[in-house]
């Protein structure tokens, strides 16, 4: 898929990972050019062109599953590119599903690590506890909940939190005896008595209510499992208003030939990610090119970039 | 007039899709037995305001075909000016349009501001309705009052309540009282989540959008019906196949179909088919239908979308009074059991006269029902298990058939041997495969499955209703049949005593019972199959050495396991002269 980009010039062979990485043009078209243009009879170019349509399609089919096939129409979100490749493809997937508006956040390369870093460390712990609700021991409830409690204090203490960025919320499964799936409620932390107990018992059928529009308060209700969540809280982190409006015009880097589609190729405008600002527009056909990523502006597709370093594109005739 | 736009179209046709299928969810998530909770027995599914189906969500074949003419028929017999917001009608009459009496059928209508725009609708099959045996299933009845209580549409809840007496009367005429009363509330609950989402949908699209595009729903399935048929090859074929008794005697029923594939329809005609049975082996209309709609679809569009839209090409003669469309009272327990797959394969078999390519061979033939019912001397309180078996499925133009699976009309889980050991004073003593089973072919046909079950510390009511015992599933293009059916019980003291294909009866406790199915039909010479693949099956005990060569021409190297291909070579020359 590199490779494919590469020859259509969407990829800059020499600034991948801003220039530590070459790519060895001439190896990648005698490849493609043996394997798959000339057992076809076609060139390397749509070769290439190929290679990305069937990728498109793999992706295009992955967005419908999580979006058209639930009953979202994807015409009322944006697309949000990330990955070190998603910017390359992100115009011609938001074309083939009617999406208007797609946002490249500012380091789209490393997204999924941003994710990864901001989330809180959470630790499950589950117990099977099976006792219809107004059987249930108060004391030994309590003694599992903190059993689990013990466990994941020590667990996160290990990773490093303090006591002070240690949260833990309990929480049970219940079902009404003979049914085959349970609902989870939650459970207060501290001591739990008799009367608690039955407590979560009505939380259930109020959850079963609310769920399935009814609840069999007069029958049964079982416990099946005890549920802890350990949370190691890490500070929210927010994204800032750091770009501001530049006080010179733009100016491009480069120009190459890239192929969009079609036979030929256009003489395309090549801008650095770093050298954008606020408000700037860019029209394509043009690349912009940054350390983690390439981002590819098709014909007739306009970006601009907004106060938090992300990348607007949308199509000009809409 | 307004322009479906495709995608929208597209949009709102997963949307339907996937209430149908939250639907089926609650249902399972909330049913209190075993059939509906582990085994997945039952459908859901969304219709025009006057009962057009639009979407359901994809359970069981059966179901699919009843599910688009239940809810037309009982508005028939229950006009819609009846309802009321807050209403479930509920009804299991095999003679409005069901299929056997435990398939109950609750329908719950979506107004807004006034006017019915959608109706949901599921169908559980019960795991009690009454009647001479537990399960509602004997194989013994000669009319429809002996099989259980047969409920006329009725208001079951009224303005948002559930009517106590109506509840009492049913609950007071099944054996499983608590089981029934629950899964009636989950039966109401797959309802109640799915008129949430569709007030949803319709609050986002408005309710006259969302009326027209039902329409469009379906008329694209009828189009793309439509373009299907357009491609067939065109003419008249027919093909006749037999049941083996109707649980009284042992007398073959012929069940024969004539299909004509026009330009743009196709008729299948019943006419040659035997008049009704005595027993309860007839199948109503809705059934005949089910299997026809399934056979079609399955050979020439899977992956047409289930409407009223998609069968509107297909006309489907089936004359009264026979076993596709008995008279009342006629029983039809069994109906679904047996009836409807070979219905279902004698329009395969009518398929494979013109488009073998895209036909299976013959299958297992039958749901293979078992059922067994008593008091649980653990409680004192009666249960009823009740759980139809897969088998071999045929072989098809370029794979072999699955081993132990259901086919064609019926798609349940099976119950787990925990679940049975656990609600049920049974002990499950073997659950597997039936070795050489399978109908030889280039590609062979699956393998039938056995269990056998003890019952433990009381006096139970077996039923037993199986198929393909003389009459084995058929081959295709030089294919074999499959092995057939089988059962047995072995006594407390350890005597082993031949049952019948189809049998009620009371037993000791202590007595096994021991069921193995039918496997399913070859597809091309055995002669042909691949070496590798006979030598896999039989280094996994699925064919032994001796059906091996006698069938396959196949030589293996004594002790050893490997094939002596020299010697195959020479047998399978030979065999072919």
């Amino acid at each position: 898929m590199t490779d494919a980009n590469a020859i259509l010039g969407r990829i800059n062979p020499s600034y991948l990972l801003g220039g530590e990485m070459k790519l060895f043009l001439d190896g990648t078209r005698r490849v493609i050019d043996e394997k798959i243009a000339r057992p076809l009879g076609i060139d390397v170019e749509r070769a290439a062109e190929g290679i990305i349509a069937v990728i498109n399609a793999n992706m295009i089919r992955g967005i419908r599953r999580v979006s058209v096939e639930k009953g979202y129409d994807p015409r009322e979100f944006s697309l949000v590119a990330f990955g070190g490749a998603g910017p390359l493809h992100a115009v011609e997937l938001a074309q083939a599903l009617n999406m208007t508006n797609i946002i490249i956040p500012q380091y789209p390369g490393i997204a999924s690590a941003f994710g990864m870093l901001s989330a809180d460390v959470r630790h499950d712990y589950v117990q099977t506890y099976i006792a219809v609700s107004n059987k249930v021991d108060a004391k030994r409830l309590q003694s599992i909940y903190q059993q689990m409690e013990k466990q994941g204090i020590h667990q996160l203490s290990n990773e490093g939190f303090s006591d002070q960025s240690i949260i833990m919320h309990r929480y049970a499964d219940l079902r009404y005896v003979r049914q085959a799936y349970e609902l989870q409620v939650p459970v207060k932390n501290g001591t739990l008595t008799t009367e608690y107990i039955s407590s979560v018992a009505e939380s259930f059928h109020a959850q079963h209510e609310i769920n399935y529009g009814y609840a069999r308060r007069s029958e049964p209700v079982e416990f099946v499992n005890l549920r802890l969540v350990a949370l190691g809280k890490l500070p929210e982190m927010q994204p800032a208003k750091t770009i501001s409006r530049g006080k010179n015009a733009l100016e491009p880097i480069d120009y190459r030939e890239v192929f969009f589609e079609g036979t030929s190729s256009l003489k395309t405008t090549i801008y650095k990610r770093e050298h954008l600002h606020k408000g700037q527009q860019i029209l394509g056909p043009a690349i912009v090119e940054q350390l983690d990523s390439t981002i590819v502006i098709f014909p007739n597709y306009q970006a601009v970039t907004d106060s938090y370093g992300n990348l607007l594109i949308t199509n000009q005739r809409e | 007039m307004r322009q479906i736009d495709p995608i929208t179209l597209e949009v709102m046709r997963n949307a339907f899709q996937s209430v149908a299928e939250e639907m089926g969810a609650a249902l399972i998530r909330t049913a209190l037995s075993p059939n509906i909770k582990d085994r997945r027995d039952c459908s859901t599914a969304i219709y025009t305001g006057d009962g057009e189906l639009v979407s359901q969500a994809e359970h069981i074949p059966l179901h699919l075909g009843l599910m688009v003419s239940v809810v037309k028929k009982t508005l028939e017999k229950f006009p819609i000016e009846r309802l009321e917001p807050g209403d479930a009608v509920i009804t299991n009459d095999p003679y409005i349009s069901g299929s056997h009496l435990p398939d109950i059928v609750m329908i719950t209508p979506v107004f807004i501001d006034g006017k019915c725009i959608a109706l949901l609708a599921n169908l559980a099959h019960h795991v009690d309705i009454g009647g001479i045996v537990p399960g509602g299933m004997p194989t013994i009845s000669t009319e429809i009052f002996q099989e259980g209580l047969r409920i006329p549409p009725v208001k079951f809840r009224k303005r948002g309540e559930i009517d106590e007496e109506i509840m009492n009367i049913i609950t007071n005429n099944v054996r499983t009282s608590y089981e029934t009363k629950g899964d009636f509330q989950a039966q109401l609950a797959a309802n109640n989540v799915g008129e949430r989402r569709i007030r949803e949908i319709i609050s986002k699209y408005g309710k006259d959008m969302v009326s027209f595009y039902m329409s469009g729903i379906m008329d694209y399935a009828e189009r793309r019906m439509v373009t299907s048929i357009e491609k067939l090859p065109k003419g008249t074929f027919s093909f006749e196949d037999y049941l083996e008794g109707d649980g009284l005697t042992d007398n073959l029923l012929k069940i024969r179909a004539t299909l004509t594939i026009e330009n743009d329809r196709i008729l299948v005609d019943f006419t040659g088919t035997d008049t009704q049975a005595k027993g309860s082996v007839n199948c109503t209309r809705a059934v005949t239908l089910a299997c026809v709609y399934y056979a079609l679809k399955s050979a020439i569009d899977p992956e047409l979308p289930s409407s009223a839209g998609t069968f509107r090409p297909v006309e489907v003669n089936t004359p009264l009074g026979t076993l596709v469309n008995p008279k009342f009272p006629a029983p039809v327990s069994n109906g679904n059991i047996n009836t409807s797959q070979r219905i279902t394969e004698v329009v395969l078999g009518a398929l494979s006269k013109t488009i073998c390519e895209r036909v299976p061979a013959a299958s297992t033939g039958s749901m293979s029902i078992f059922t067994i019912g008593g008091v649980d001397p653990r409680n004192g309180e009666y249960y009823s298990y009740v759980e139809t078996y897969g088998g071999g499925q045929g072989a098809l133009v370029n794979q072999d058939g699955m081993d132990g699976v259901h086919v064609h009309m019926t798609n349940t889980m099976n119950t787990p041997t925990e679940v049975i050991e656990i609600a049920y004073p049974l002990r499950v003593e073997r659950y597997g495969l039936v070795p050489d089973t399978d109908g030889p072919g280039r590609f062979r046909g699956g393998l039938g499955l056995t269990r056998e079950i003890t019952i433990i510390d009381h006096h139970a009511t077996i039923a037993i209703g199986t198929e393909r015992r003389k009459i084995r599933p058929w081959g295709l293009m030089g294919g074999k049949p499959g092995g057939g059916s089988d059962s047995w019980l072995v006594s407390p003291e350890g005597e082993k005593k031949p049952l019948p294909s189809k049998v009620t009866r009371q037993v000791e406790p202590g007595t096994r019972i021991v069921l193995r199915t039918a496997g399913g039909g070859g597809f091309g010479d055995p002669l042909e199959r691949i070496l590798q693949d006979i030598s896999r099956d039989v280094e996994e005990g699925l064919i032994s050495i001796e059906m091996a060569r006698e069938e396959y021409g196949v030589v293996f190297n004594q002790g050893a396991g490997q094939i002596d291909e020299d010697s195959t070579a020479l047998v399978r020359k030979k065999a072919r002269r």
